[in-house]
């Protein structure tokens, strides 16, 4: 019999975009089977649930990790000395980082590449270069950031031959960004900026304090990641947008999120470029189910309700499939959407949080 | 906005015409109706508070109890006369307008910042945050019955925040009183003229420790009324609990009537509504102790309907969502305390203490220099003086001008 694995990669290169419940099903119970056996301490999270690959009879019932844990413990389904890569998270709202464990990235990057080609490049033919301006540092800058890593595994595959990374030392690079842009937009090759939403703001903030403003062409893209959590600074979506539009001349319609986590192999992309006619949800690949579950109860809520976001992602062969987010979003179709808190609310008491003010006393 | 100004501005002429017992004593009628529990301005408070701030009837009725019952009249002249003195030698003089920014759903803070202004003759223009409308009206209407000139120095509006010219208008008072995030009180401080007094009450925490000697029993009652009072999210509520522990470990019998007292206090007072962005915080952090204490078995999680207590492995703190969780941290010595406390310490609003007096003697000792504003009696966090100092500061002092008379 084939590992879980195996069989995960083969239905992933073989059919990217189909949806097949009964392989699912297979590969996520084989994979918790897995999973349970190699991980003592999922294994002992799932006991004391009375959860086991006897008991558990389909993916649903799959207990899930809180992503919380993976700054306390090392979640992996395999020996330490067989680890080939780890991403850890920004840890920007306490002094720990969790950490994704990888023997292989196979899995990881064969997730990776359909979402972000279906999500950001839908219209583009896979020959197609691309002008890919990276508001991040490098992956050889920052091995650990898995966002990094993913925007170089694209643009090897897509980028030509200008397009760069734009952080180096911890600093984006404005003003060589800026005249990036500029020589960009009078190029006929296809524009796509990508970059955490903090470091938009810095790009904006640096245009605006010059009073800069470059207008791309009709074919440039934009993809942007992240919130604004432990940062001084936040900003709402649209907010963002519409700076963005006044600045660069991107629309709305051309502004792509991703919802990702370091936690998670695979990634969220808005629908937004690849069915435009349909309002803006987060597309799920074929090897990935998210719910929206009470985070009391820990039932799942309606089609349209607001809960807590739990993924089960089979490209997570080394890690946890399960993966419990603290999160807020609803189910949309066939996608979904992730609520954000809203800019401006004020707090109900006069408390900070814990995770807040240590955050703020170590930066 | 400029018509209410002006409105104000004419109020104030007036009331400042009095003397100072003059001023006060519609004051002092006032905190006297409001630490009276069958009073009809606490009947409304108490009323009316529920459905505007989601706490329930029950923890308002208990947290209005313990925290006004010694906000009286009497204690209002006591702090005139310990911040601001007899007024001979340096005479203190109430900014002619202050702006008050109202923010959360805590009643107190609120009723304490619209009189402290209003006590030194300053008329006061004051914006009604969106988690209380009711106590500022409240306070508003028994005014006008107590003293109709007094209650012609107290102006309300409710604008929102993108009316930036209402804000404009608004934030050219003498003085501006705020309370808010650290974030949204930097915004503020931005957006004043340079010669405006700013006074700041920013989000704080509170923490308790107890004593190695302490009765389980009685501290833990004392810990869950604190907790459970204004469903923790007060400056003064405690996020996490140090218990003195040579061995490192939580007591059993401590964690047991813990739970006991949890269990008896959500009976009592049960907890209001929980907002779903708190509800996925609150689940993440109970899971993540399950998941701990899975691997751990000095991590231990105990939940009941509406509160979490987890008992730690370690003194290091953690996220505290709030919302009754409660995290039990084991702490071998002072000195450990001190470390585990101190990348808190520049927030810190409260300790909340029990022990022997000679443990206590040493403690307060130990926790003093890490300067929270109160180092308080476990079962009292949520019952401040009247003149204590909130975020370190005066009541009073920091919304008048003294003059140094010399010669």
């Amino acid at each position: 019999m084939k590992s879980p694995e195996t069989e995960l990669l083969r239905w992933m290169r073989l059919h990217p975009d189909e949806r097949d419940e009964k392989r699912f099903e297979s590969i996520a119970l084989a994979l918790f089977a897995h999973q349970f056996e190699h991980c003592t301490p999922y294994r002992r999270f799932c006991e004391g649930r009375d959860r086991t690959p006897e008991t558990v009879q389909g993916w649903m019932e799959i207990p899930a990790v809180p992503t919380g844990a993976f700054k306390e413990l090392r979640l992996a389904s395999f020996p330490e000395e067989r680890t080939k890569h780890v991403f850890r998270t920004s840890g920007t709202t306490t002094n720990q980082r969790g950490e994704l464990h990888l023997e292989s990235l196979e899995a990881y990057e064969a997730s990776l590449v359909p979402s972000f080609e279906r999500g950001v490049l839908p219209d583009l033919a896979g020959d197609v270069p691309v002008r890919m301006l990276l508001l991040a540092p490098s992956p050889e800058a920052a091995p650990d950031s898995s966002l990094s890593h993913m925007l170089g595994v694209m643009q090897r595959r897509r980028g030509d031959t200008e397009s760069r990374f734009f952080v180096e030392d911890g600093e984006l690079q404005t003003r060589a960004l800026t005249d990036a842009l500029e020589t960009a937009a009078i190029t006929a090759i296809p524009i796509l900026l990508c970059g955490t939403a903090f470091a938009f703001v810095h790009l904006l903030d640096a245009m605006q304090a010059t009073g800069q403003h470059v207008v791309l062409p009709a074919n440039a893209r934009i993809m942007e990641t992240g919130g604004f959590k432990g940062r001084a600074r936040a900003m709402d979506r649209s907010a963002l947008y519409d700076w963005i539009t006044d600045r660069l001349d991107v629309p709305d319609e051309r502004i792509v999120n991703q919802y990702g986590m370091t936690e998670l192999a695979s990634q969220f992309y808005d629908t937004i470029l690849s069915r435009p006619e349909e309002p803006r949800r987060k597309r799920i690949p074929p090897w990935v189910r998210v719910r929206m579950v009470d985070p009391e109860s820990g039932t799942e809520v309606a089609n349209g309700e607001v809960g807590v976001i739990r993924i089960v992602d089979l490209a997570n062969t080394g890690s946890m499939l399960a993966i419990q987010t603290a999160d807020l979003g609803a189910m949309r179709g066939d996608g979904f959407e992730v609520l954000g808190r809203a800019q401006g609310a004020e707090a109900r008491g006069c408390s900070i949080a814990a995770d807040e003010m240590l955050s703020a006393a170590r930066s | 906005m400029e018509a209410t100004w002006a409105r104000l501005r004419e109020a104030g002429r007036a009331f400042r015409a009095r003397n100072q017992q003059a001023r006060l004593e519609p004051l002092t009628v006032l905190l006297d109706e409001l630490a009276q529990t069958d009073s009809a301005l606490r009947q409304r408070l108490a009323d009316r508070l529920p459905d505007a701030t989601g706490f329930h009837p029950s923890t308002v009725r208990a947290g209005l109890d313990l925290a006004l019952s010694e906000w009286t009249g009497e204690a209002l002249r006591a702090l005139f006369r310990t911040e601001l003195g007899d007024g001979t030698s340096t005479p203190a003089v109430g900014f002619s307008s202050t702006a008050v920014l109202l923010g959360g759903a805590l009643p107190m803070p609120s009723v304490l910042s619209l009189i402290a202004p209003l006590a030194v003759g300053s008329t006061v223009f004051a914006r009604i945050g969106r988690h209380d409308p009711v106590t500022a009206v409240c306070i508003g209407e028994a005014l006008e019955r107590i003293d109709p000139e007094l209650a012609a120095c107290l102006a309300l509006t409710a604008i929102s925040h993108d009316q930036r010219e209402a804000w404009e208008a608004l934030l050219r008072a003498e003085c501006v009183v705020a309370t808010g995030s650290d974030e949204t009180l930097s915004e503020i401080a931005g957006r004043i003229g340079p010669g405006t007094r700013f006074v700041g009450y920013g989000h704080r925490l509170s923490v308790a420790v107890i004593g190695a000697g302490s009765d389980p029993a009685r501290v833990a009652d004392a810990l869950a009324i604190d907790v459970a009072l204004w469903d923790q999210l007060g400056c003064l509520s405690p996020t996490a609990v140090w218990v003195m522990a040579p061995d490192g470990t939580v007591p059993a019998a401590l964690e047991t009537e813990l739970v006991r007292a949890f269990t008896e206090i959500t009976k009592r007072v049960p907890p209001g509504k929980t907002p779903p962005e708190a509800a996925a915080k609150l689940a993440q952090e109970r899971d993540g102790a399950e998941f701990r204490g899975a691997s751990d078995g000095r991590v231990r999680l105990h939940t009941g309907d509406g509160w979490t207590l987890v008992i730690e492995n370690s003194s290091r703190p953690r996220p505290a969502p709030l919302h009754r969780f409660l995290r039990v941290h084991p702490v071998p010595d002072l000195r450990s305390l001190r470390d585990s406390l101190a990348p808190l310490a520049p927030w810190l609003a409260a300790i909340g203490l029990a022990a022997q007096p000679e443990e206590q003697a040493l403690l307060v000792e130990g926790l003093r220099t890490l300067a929270p504003s109160r180092i308080a009696p476990l079962g009292r966090m949520q019952a401040p003086p009247l003149g204590w100092h909130h975020d370190g500061q005066g009541v009073l002092s920091r919304l008048v001008r003294f003059t140094d008379i010399e010669v």
